[in-house]
């Protein structure tokens, strides 16, 4: 798979539900139409929830990569 | 923190009580009650900042507080800081512990055989002392009616009782609805409230050394996994020490027996204008002792008013457009519904259109109970009412969409989900039609095979009016799935219309007639 272009990266480890999706959300915020963030979130609730969040929102996911215990989220301004 | 957009303080949603809905940057406020009561002052306030910041319009659920839906992201802050302004917290939510729920203080419900009150105020201190980090509601209720179904809507439930001249706390453990409901067992009997702490302290420390956090294992989970034995034995160990904390004091509580009425006003939905909590605020504050209760049903109840001056009050409610609950069925409640995140059925028209074919038929019979929940987690007690209506979702993979990336079984509260392959595959044995994996999954690789509504019947929250019942509680069972919303009003009357014919709850029906004859019969 082609590399991704990040434009931002977040580090939401240790932040809970919906702290978290709250300011993945003010990143997004901060970037231009396609632009991508890249998150990192820890497994369990935030794994689940922030992804749909931001889909819910319009925004698009383009890969979840899991690394070590938590995870990494691109996600793609819409 | 501020951007360009927004100007928000993360702060404040750290501690819980905003909850997000299914529209854009859209929350609700979760406003705490204490003792499940409000004063009209606050409530006054409620109504206003629905007015100012919302839709005008509050909530009464069967969290037994209110709620302020359709709050913007960016005004969170400021609704928050206002309610503050007249000392009203937010409630918790999520994995957090929830404050406890009480039904009515000793000297207003003629019923009680101990006081709720006393001891929901000890527990909430014992959770003000308690570090917390689990999600666990407690419940209590002054005598066997069990008013607010300690024994299915909490994990620790006290419930009231007086056996062979003794009187104390039952201790349930266990209670959930959610997608596999578990009735409450009785682990203890007859406690004194140091007892009931002792119990509670035991459950908290069990959970903490035993529970699986990454599974947010709650009691119910515990008693499937370890067995019934094996837990009692851990959360009623030296009871007899008690444990004793300062109470918080209540400010609704009644120093003295009230020989009055409990006023309930119908509340469809559990939707409440600004104008009507204004007017409810009045005439609590005119005719009662100042504040209104929340029940489960979610129809405001003004406690302490003269049942001579009902016909008076009647006309001042008319006014704004209410009525009072004394006919028909009883309230009609639904969760959030239509604007859940979680939400698969627009509950709300539902329910209207259900409450047209009540009057319709001209039912009178209040013991009867209607709700809906928008997901088969059933935040509407769908599992506790006559007939309860449930959005139901059947999941399906999209294979070459999928990556195998796992979020989906992560979402899955059952366990329903498996990657083989790097490939969902789903159980549908096991999975419990709630929609969370179509939602949680990020490349849209789940799809909606097919969607419905789901009815319950025969559920059983409390047995308030039937004396011989004391005791029970029922959770309904399956009648049918995936039905459209014309076939579910359908049926929903062809049920009511036997229920007023034999003049019997459908508990009672399913009972006499068999769940198969019953079945075949309603929806024939
Ligand atoms: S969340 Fe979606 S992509 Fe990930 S495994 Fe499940 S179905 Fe596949
Ligand atoms: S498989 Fe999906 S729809 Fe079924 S119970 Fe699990 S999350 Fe809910």
């Amino acid at each position: 798979m082609e590399k991704i272009k990040i434009d931002q990266n977040i580090d939401m480890r240790g932040v809970s539900c919906p702290l978290n999706y709250v300011k993945t959300k003010l990143a997004i915020e901060e970037l231009e139409v396609g632009e991508v963030l890249a998150v990192l979130l820890d497994d369990g609730e935030p794994i689940v929830n922030v992804p749909r969040s931001a889909k819910e929102d319009g925004h698009q996911i383009l890969e979840v990569n899991k690394i070590q215990d938590h995870y990494q989220v691109l996600i793609k301004k819409r | 923190m501020k951007t360009g957009k927004f100007e928000i303080n993360v702060d404040e949603l750290r501690k819980g009580g905003v909850v997000k809905l299914k529209d854009k940057d859209m929350f609700s406020l979760w406003v705490r009650a204490v003792c499940d009561n409000m004063d009209a002052v606050k409530l006054r306030k409620v109504a206003e900042l629905a007015e100012k910041y919302a839709k005008g319009y509050v909530l009464f659920s069967t969290r037994q507080f209110p709620i302020i839906p359709h709050i913007h992201f960016k005004d969170v802050g400021a609704v928050k800081d206002e309610l503050e302004k007249v000392y009203v917290m937010l409630d918790r939510c999520g994995t957090r512990v929830r404050n406890p729920d009480v039904c009515y203080d000793a000297n207003i419900c003629p019923y009680a055989v101990m006081d709720p009150i006393s001891m929901g105020e000890k527990l909430d201190q014992f959770w003000r002392d308690d570090p917390g980090g689990f999600k666990i509601k407690t419940s209590i209720v002054g005598c066997e009616k069990q008013c607010s179904s300690p024994r299915v809507l909490a994990d620790v439930g006290f419930v009231g009782a007086k056996r062979s001249g003794r009187r104390g706390f039952d201790a349930y453990l266990g209670g959930k609805l959610g997608l596999d409901p578990f009735l409450g067992i009785r682990m203890a009997e007859l406690l004194s409230e140091e007892e009931c702490l002792k119990f509670l302290r035991n459950y908290t420390q069990f959970l903490r050394k035993e529970g699986r956090a990454n599974k947010k294992e709650r009691a119910a989970a515990l008693i499937r996994r370890l067995g019934e034995e094996v837990v009692r034995d851990a959360v009623t160990h030296d009871l007899k020490q008690g444990f004793s904390t300062t109470p918080f004091e209540c400010d609704t509580k009644q120093s003295q027996k009230i020989d009055k009425s409990i006023l309930r006003i119908r509340a469809t939905n559990g939707e409440v204008t600004s104008k009507q909590v204004r007017k409810i605020a009045d005439i609590a504050e005119k005719y009662g002792l100042g504040y209104v209760h929340f029940s489960v049903r979610g129809g405001p109840e003004i406690p302490g008013v003269d049942s001579a001056l009902f016909v008076e009050i009647a006309e001042s409610l008319k006014e704004a457009g209410l009525e009072i609950l004394d006919k028909g069925i009883d309230n009609l409640q639904t969760c959030f519904g239509g604007y859940c995140v979680n939400g698969n059925l627009n509950t709300q028209p539902l329910l209207r259109e259900v409450e047209k074919i009540v009057k319709k038929l001209g039912l009178n019979d209040l013991d009867i109970k209607i709700s809906a929940s928008g997901c088969p987690n059933s935040c509407g007690i769908s599992h506790l009412s006559d007939i309860g209506f449930m959005g139901v979702v059947e999941p399906e993979v999209i294979k070459k969409k999928c990556t195998g990336c796992d979020i989906c079984a992560k979402a899955c509260r059952v366990d329903a989900i498996k990657i083989e392959n790097k490939l969902a595959v789903i159980d549908l044995e096991k999975c419990k039609n709630c929609d969370m994996c179509i939602k949680a999954c990020p490349f849209d690789a789940l799809y909606e095979k097919r969607q419905g509504i789901s009815i319950l019947v025969g559920g059983r929250g409390a047995y308030f009016m039937d004396d011989k019942k004391t005791g029970v509680t029922l959770i309904g069972k399956k009648l049918v799935d995936f039905i459209d919303e014309k076939r579910a009003l359908e049926i929903t009357q062809k049920i009511l219309e036997l229920a007023r014919e034999k003049s019997k709850t459908v508990a009672e029906l399913i009972d006499e007639m068999g769940i198969q004859n019953f079945r075949s019969f309603v929806l024939r």
